[in-house]
């Protein structure tokens, strides 16, 4: 079963990490949260479908980063991850730094826009793997979506040269 | 996005970009595009973030967490030996004792301190009891604010003379519960 | 987005456990917390709103150990160990409406329905257009056994179930000790 887990570390690792870095401004933060869900996904190894453990691991990687952002509320308003930054890349910027501008833009949506965008069209993963992350029905993904998507490009063409 | 037609359009631009469309349908689209600008534009757009997205340099995860995780089943194995009763185990799922034993080293208030020093260590930590309070008291905010609103509609509706914070009403009720269901009755 | 804040805490308990929030940045886990009270009598199910709202901005669930933690911590302060006497659980679930009042209006029906099959007894209730509180309690021959207040309004829509007995005087003698700002 080690042997498993250790498969499941290798695969899924980036992408954990990724969407916790996404979702959480702090890097050791997401660090612990990526810790927090694999600790649950040994604790829970035994009755995880083997074949689902990926929309498994994303949800609860999902839940504690928001989780922990509940909780940091009271104390730390967060306002930094929620504000985008309208003065995008200046005109004939690069590419890589309109990346910057649309991580910053996708870290600066609401929820679950945010992680409906880091999941389907970062990470790629099947509708049917993010309606199950996200505990929510397929065409409410699909509508959700298409907002996130919507306000994006409008700030996209806000901010293209 | 409440207009149906927009809603409608949009589905179709999504559905083109998932390559979700057929070939009649995008045929379709494209050709409604070369008569509308505006829906053009949308298109473009929509395609260039899907491909910046693809795009965005996906970050591997650091050195230190794939040792963390890499070691977990050899830690929790060592925990659930050395945890005996189990009791950590049942206050954090998980069994995730990191931050719990680093409490343990730092300085805390001096009441909660002294309250969990002497029930000994099956019970929460001090962060955990500290997190307690402070959600308390929003709770008890939030109930607070029911009971304002609920006093400002009674206002309202009856006259300031007759108006009673619900919060004094419900203290009533608890008092006896039973009269105040006989009096509801009546 | 709208989020509540605290103003400067005065020095009592619970401002000086909030000394050791600051610090550590750690709290109880939320669901074994919800776990532990979903066997009492006052335990009301509010279902799920997070499908239209996205997540809540505010999910409390403070279970009956620490409560009798908190109660021992506070037995320098009357009025807070009196308010904490006899809780069993606290559980508060707050959503950002955004104007969108209908599902959380159906979720509150939904409720009522729920608690009217279960010996819960509607204390005030209060429907205005864009406005609605609903109040209900449960007692039995021992005593209350929990109260339950919803709240919707085109801001929020909040689900408060408190568990055990609870003086309302109390609450507000408490909180007349902290400045809190959920507005």
């Amino acid at each position: 079963m080690s042997r498993e887990y250790q498969q499941w570390v290798r695969e899924h690792q980036d992408r954990a990490w990724s969407l916790a870095r996404y979702l959480l401004k702090d890097a050791a933060e997401a660090e612990d949260a990526v810790q927090d869900a694999f600790i649950k996904l040994w604790d829970h190894r035994d009755n995880i479908d083997p074949e689902r453990v990926k929309p498994w691991l994303m949800k609860v990687t999902r839940n504690t980063c928001l989780d922990r952002l509940r909780r940091r509320k009271p104390e730390v308003e967060v306002a930094d991850e929620q504000v985008v930054e309208h003065h995008g890349p200046a005109a004939g910027a690069e590419r890589g730094e309109l990346g910057r501008w649309l991580q910053r833009a996708i870290r600066g949506l609401k929820e679950p826009y945010r992680s409906l965008v880091i999941l389907r069209d970062v990470q790629q993963h099947s509708y049917e793997e993010v309606a199950n992350a996200t505990e929510l029905s397929l065409s409410q993904v699909k509508v959700y979506l298409h907002r996130a998507r919507k306000q994006l490009r409008e700030q996209l063409a806000e901010v293209r040269p | 996005m409440n207009d149906p037609t927009m809603n409608e359009l949009e589905n179709r631009i999504n559905a083109l970009v998932d390559g979700e469309l057929n070939e009649a349908q995008a045929a379709e689209l494209k050709a409604e595009a070369e008569q509308d600008p505006a829906l053009a534009t949308a298109i473009i757009e929509a395609y260039q973030l899907r491909q910046l997205m693809n795009d965005l340099p996906v970050e591997p995860a650091p050195a230190s967490l794939r040792r963390k995780l890499k070691a977990i089943p050899r830690e929790q194995k060592a925990l659930s030996r050395d945890a005996g009763s189990g009791w950590l185990a049942g206050l954090l799922p998980g069994g995730m004792p990191r931050w719990g034993a680093a409490m343990g080293l730092a300085a805390v208030p001096l009441a909660v301190a002294l309250v969990v020093t002497q029930l000994g260590p099956k019970h929460p930590t001090p962060a955990e009891i500290a997190q307690a309070e402070h959600d308390l008291v929003v709770a008890m905010a939030y109930l607070q604010k029911a009971t304002r609103v609920t006093e400002r509609e009674i206002e309202n509706s009856i006259g300031q003379g007759f108006a009673r914070p619900v919060t004094e009403e419900t203290a009533r009720a608890l008092a006896a519960p039973f009269e105040s269901e006989k009096e509801q009755d009546a | 987005m709208k989020t509540w804040g605290m103003k400067a805490m005065k020095d009592n308990w619970m401002g000086k456990c909030l000394v050791a929030l600051a610090v550590f940045g750690l709290s109880a886990p939320v669901a074994a917390q919800e776990d532990e009270l979903k066997d009492l009598p006052g335990y009301v199910d509010f279902g799920e709103l997070q499908n239209f709202y996205g997540e809540p901005k505010v999910m409390i669930n403070i279970g009956g150990m620490l409560l009798g933690f908190m109660g021992a911590a506070a037995k320098d302060d009357p009025d807070a160990a009196a308010l904490l006497d006899g809780l069993k659980g606290v559980r508060v679930n707050v959503y950002a409406t955004g104007g969108e009042l209908e599902p959380a209006m159906d979720k509150v029906q939904q409720v009522k329905n729920l608690l009217a099959g279960q010996a819960w007894e509607p204390i005030v209730q209060v429907n205005e257009d864009g406005e609605q509180v609903q109040i209900f309690m449960k007692a039995d021959d021992t005593g209350m056994q929990g109260l339950t207040v919803m709240a919707v309004n085109g801001e929020e829509a909040v689900f408060v179930n408190i568990l055990g007995q609870i003086d309302p005087e109390k609450v507000g003698e408490v909180m007349e000790k902290f400045d809190v700002n959920i507005d």
